[in-house]
Order: structure tokens, then C-alpha cells, then sequence
């Protein structure tokens, strides 16, 4: 489903991001990238959706090549992930219901089809009671929420979620992650960038971890008991 | 179909929120394709008024005392025969008395004895042929006299001139002017919109989808500052046309039927400008924020 071939990121302003990353993550498997702030997670989830370009190597989604696409096929790779963000990135001015409305508006969507697939997206995010409701009146939870929402309305493949619970307390952090691994359930591949090891031994699935932009460690069943309890 | 409908929803918000700069970007294209409206119906009725003088302008030869009337028709073959002559008619003196006589309209005159000469009238070619054609007739034996009226053409020609002279930096700064403010105005709506374009582009939208609304915008002050200035012009020249002729009976104005080229012309400046200036803010906003 997503493959780097020795991919590394240099910024214009010289930092290196990536180093020479290799990896593969396969179609429905649930992927936590992780490491601290500022060693390439980021990076790496955002090349997937080319709003990095890397400086060599190859990144391939769905058997595309991103970085030798041409940029007309861009938006159409972009319609085959959704993206999650620590910020969430809503439309204030939009009810919960526009808001996840706008992602299939954009890709011409019909008013029907919205009409029928807003209320299902809310329902799976357990948002549905809250459609109307305007991002400032929803909790930081909430919100995210919608976004999940927003980021599943076109019925993607690939979902990256980047630091996804970065603003949410412990408790909602779980919740959240807990409905990333339902939309897993369903066939969707999620790769989640975090540095809660917390949270990644909560569902014990496959950890990678970058380190100063190269790959450190590529492990399946969390961090493993021995770090979990350090 | 689906499209349209968002990208005119989503244009119409914009222009609400932000009523007042939209005013000034109407309003500025507005008084520059007035300016455009009002010279170009100055320009065509000035052309028109021209062309007629053209039409009427005529040199007269007169011949000799007691030339014969062989002689006269002998000078008009040869006037006729002229480069840049169109036509050349023998007026007799006779004839030339008649409508003297009836000219002054005083019967005491009809028993005077008739003082002309036999003359040719001719009709040249083009306008700015009239002095060279009166120029070759000086020079022709039999004859004694040559007036012609190169002013009026000539006058008008150059009213012509100062009103393009006059109007045309007026109408390229203004033009500038309008399309300078809409480029600014559809700059600060991608500023504002900044965070509804970063989330269109990463859910799939292609960046025609995401420059519609904007185009629709541009291309909406274009037209509305058209379609005030073609009403305003329509409503000025409709009042002119009626009071006109009470004050200059002898240069009618072109009939109204001209606002209707007009404003198809100013409607689609209007639109241009709009659309390019729109355009210009886009490419520069998608070149800093590229989707690669």
C-alpha cells in the first residue's frame, strides 16, 4: 500500500528530515510511526501525500509512483488518503456536517450523495447528535472526530493520522485511537505518527521509529513489555 | 452543473464578507469603462460628423470671363479627367443665378443682370484630397478662380486626435487602476480563504476546482462595473439625443442603436480585465503554495 525506496528529505534551509528510509507497509495493516519531535515523522507521512517532496529516492502509493507524478494526478492521489491533523484543520465558519460536506463537494460529489454519506461519516465517528454544532462549540476530542470524519468521506484506502492526539487528554487519546482501530477493522490501512508510547502499547501494533530521519527500529507488538513499563 | 453551483455559492459568500472591497473594485472598473464608454461614443459621432464633411467637401472652378460654353464643358472634361477626382458637374452661370436668386429670396434681384460665370463643382476622391485637386486646377488655362473647404474635415480630424490624446492616458490608468484592485482584492480573498484552499487541495480538489470561485469573482467586478457604466452611458446619451438637436440642429448625433455596441464592447473589457486580473493573483498565491 506504501512503500519508501531509500528516501531522503533535505529541507532548503539544509536540515536533513529523512535518511535513506526503506520500508514497506502492507494493505489493512495498523502502523505507528513514532520518535520525537523534529526526527521525520512528519516528513515521512507527508511525502506519501507529496506535500514533501523528497530529495532522492522513491515513495509509491497504491503502486504509484508520487514523486514522478505528474502534478495534474496529484489531487486524484490526494482523493485516495485521508489526513488527519493535530490542529484538526476545520472550517470554523462550518457546522460538523459542512465540514465533513466539503470534502466531497470539492470532488464533485452529488448533492445526494452527500445528503446520504455526511450522516453515515458522522454516525461512524459517533458525531451525529452533534452535525449542527460549529467546531468552537465542540470539544478538542470532538473535533478530531470530525476530522476523522472528513478525512474518511471519499472513502480512502490510506488514512495518515499526524499526531492525532497531540491535543487531546489521556482518556480522549484512547477514544480516538480506539476509532482509528475500528476504521482499521474495515479495511483501511492507518499509519499514525505519535510520541505516546502510552497509546502504542494500548493496541500493540506494528512500531516504527525514526530517529534523526533514519528507520531505528520496525517491530510488530508495540514497544515491547520491557520499554512499556520504563 | 454541481460545480458551478459551489463555486457561485462560494463567490457569493466572499463578496459578502467582504462588501466594501467589493465596492471599490466595481466601483473603480466602473468609472474607468465610463471613461472608455463616454470617448468611444464621443470618437464615433465625431467619425460620423467627418465622414459626412468628407462627403460634402467639393472644390469650385470658375472660368474666365467670356469664356464660351464649349470652352466650360471643354474644362470640366479635363477637371473630370483629374487624379482623385470622383465626379465633376458644369454649374451655368444661368443655373448658378437661379439659386442665387432664390438664395436671397428678394424679388428686387430678379431684374439685375446675372454677374457669374459658368463653374465646375467637383468631388474628390478622399478628404485630404481636396487641396491637391485644387492645386492641379490652378493650373489649367480658362481658369480664374478656385475655392475649396478643407477646414471643417480638417477640424474635426483633429477634435478627433485631442479626445484620443486626452482620453487614452486617462482610460489606460484607470484601466490599470481597476485591474490592479481587483488583482488585490482576489488576493486578499485567497488570504482569507487560505485555510478552505489548504483543505480543498488536500482532500483531492484540482486547481481549476480551487481558482473557480476566485475567476468568478474577477469576473464579476469585470461585469458589474460594465453593466453600471453601460446604464449610466445609456441613460446620459439617451438625455443628450433628446436635447440635442435644439442646440446643434446642423451635427445630429448618431441614433442610440450605437449604446448597444458600446456596451457589448465595455462588457467584455469588463470581463477580460476581471478575469485576467483574478488570474495574475492566482498564479502568483499557487506558486507560493504550490500542491507540487
Amino acid at each position: 500500500m506504501l512503500e519508501y525506496r531509500d528516501v531522503s528529505v533535505v529541507y532548503p534551509n539544509g536540515s536533513q528530515a529523512l535518511d535513506g528510509v526503506d520500508l514497506a507497509i502492507d494493505k489493512g495493516e495498523f502502523v505507528f510511526v513514532v520518535g520525537r519531535t523534529g526526527q521525520g515523522k512528519s516528513t515521512l507521512l507527508k511525502l506519501a501525500y507529496r506535500e514533501v517532496l523528497p530529495t532522492s529516492g522513491q515513495v509509491v502509493v497504491a503502486g504509484k509512483d508520487v514523486v514522478r507524478m505528474p502534478a495534474s494526478r496529484v489531487p486524484y492521489l490526494r482523493r485516495e488518503i485521508g489526513v488527519v491533523f493535530q490542529d484538526f484543520r476545520l472550517l470554523p465558519r462550518k457546522t460538523a456536517w459542512e465540514n465533513v460536506a466539503f470534502a466531497l463537494q470539492v470532488v464533485g460529489a452529488s448533492r445526494r450523495e452527500i445528503h446520504r454519506r455526511v450522516p453515515e461519516l458522522l454516525e461512524q465517528v459517533g458525531m451525529a447528535q452533534k452535525a449542527a454544532c460549529f467546531p468552537p462549540q465542540l470539544s478538542a476530542g470532538e473535533q478530531q472526530r470530525v476530522c476523522i470524519a472528513r478525512a474518511l468521506a471519499n472513502h480512502p484506502p490510506l488514512l495518515l493520522a499526524d499526531e492525532p492526539t497531540g491535543n487531546l487528554d489521556p482518556q480522549t487519546s484512547l477514544e480516538t485511537l480506539d476509532l482509528l482501530a475500528r476504521i482499521n477493522l474495515g479495511g483501511t490501512t492507518v499509519v499514525m505518527a505519535t510520541h505516546d508510547q502510552a497509546l502504542v502499547n494500548h493496541v500493540m501494533r506494528r512500531v516504527i521509529e525514526i530517529d534523526g530521519g533514519r528507520v531505528v527500529r520496525d517491530q510488530v507488538g508495540g514497544y515491547g513489555a520491557e520499554e512499556a513499563g520504563a | 452543473m454541481r460545480t458551478l453551483d459551489f463555486w457561485l455559492r462560494e463567490t457569493g459568500q466572499n463578496l459578502r464578507r467582504h462588501l466594501l472591497i467589493a465596492f471599490a473594485a466595481s466601483g473603480t472598473m466602473l468609472v474607468a469603462l465610463l471613461l472608455v464608454g463616454s470617448s468611444a461614443l464621443v470618437l464615433r459621432n465625431i467619425e460620423h460628423w467627418a465622414a459626412q464633411a468628407a462627403a460634402q467637401a467639393q472644390v469650385s472652378v470658375f472660368v474666365t470671363w467670356g469664356s464660351s460654353r464649349a470652352q466650360s464643358q471643354a474644362l470640366r472634361d479635363r477637371l473630370a479627367a483629374l487624379p482623385h477626382v470622383r465626379r465633376a458637374v458644369l454649374i451655368t452661370k444661368e443655373a448658378a443665378f437661379r439659386q442665387l436668386r432664390r438664395r436671397l429670396g428678394d424679388p428686387a434681384f430678379d431684374d439685375l443682370p446675372n454677374p457669374l460665370t459658368d463653374s465646375i463643382r467637383i468631388w474628390t476622391r478622399e478628404p485630404g484630397d481636396l487641396d491637391r485637386v485644387a492645386r492641379a486646377a490652378r493650373s489649367l488655362p480658362g481658369v480664374r478662380k478656385v475655392v475649396h473647404d478643407s477646414r471643417t474635415v480638417g477640424v474635426l480630424t483633429m477634435i478627433k486626435h485631442i479626445v484620443i490624446l486626452a482620453s487614452g492616458g486617462g482610460i489606460i490608468f484607470l484601466l490599470l487602476a481597476a485591474a490592479f484592485i481587483i488583482h488585490n482584492t482576489i488576493r486578499l480573498a485567497l488570504h482569507a480563504r487560505r485555510r478552505e484552499i489548504e483543505i480543498m487541495t488536500l482532500v483531492g480538489a484540482t486547481p481549476a476546482f480551487v481558482a473557480g470561485p476566485f475567476v468568478l469573482e474577477g469576473a464579476f467586478h469585470g461585469l458589474l462595473g460594465a453593466l453600471l457604466a453601460s446604464l449610466l452611458l445609456a441613460g446620459g446619451y439617451l438625455y443628450l439625443l433628446s436635447v440635442w438637436h435644439r442646440f446643434v440642429p446642423f451635427l445630429p448625433l448618431l441614433p442610440g442603436m450605437l449604446l448597444v455596441d458600446v456596451a457589448a464592447a465595455l462588457v467584455l473589457v469588463g470581463l477580460a480585465l476581471g478575469v485576467t486580473a483574478s488570474a495574475l493573483s492566482l498564479r502568483r498565491y499557487l506558486k507560493r503554495h504550490p500542491a507540487h
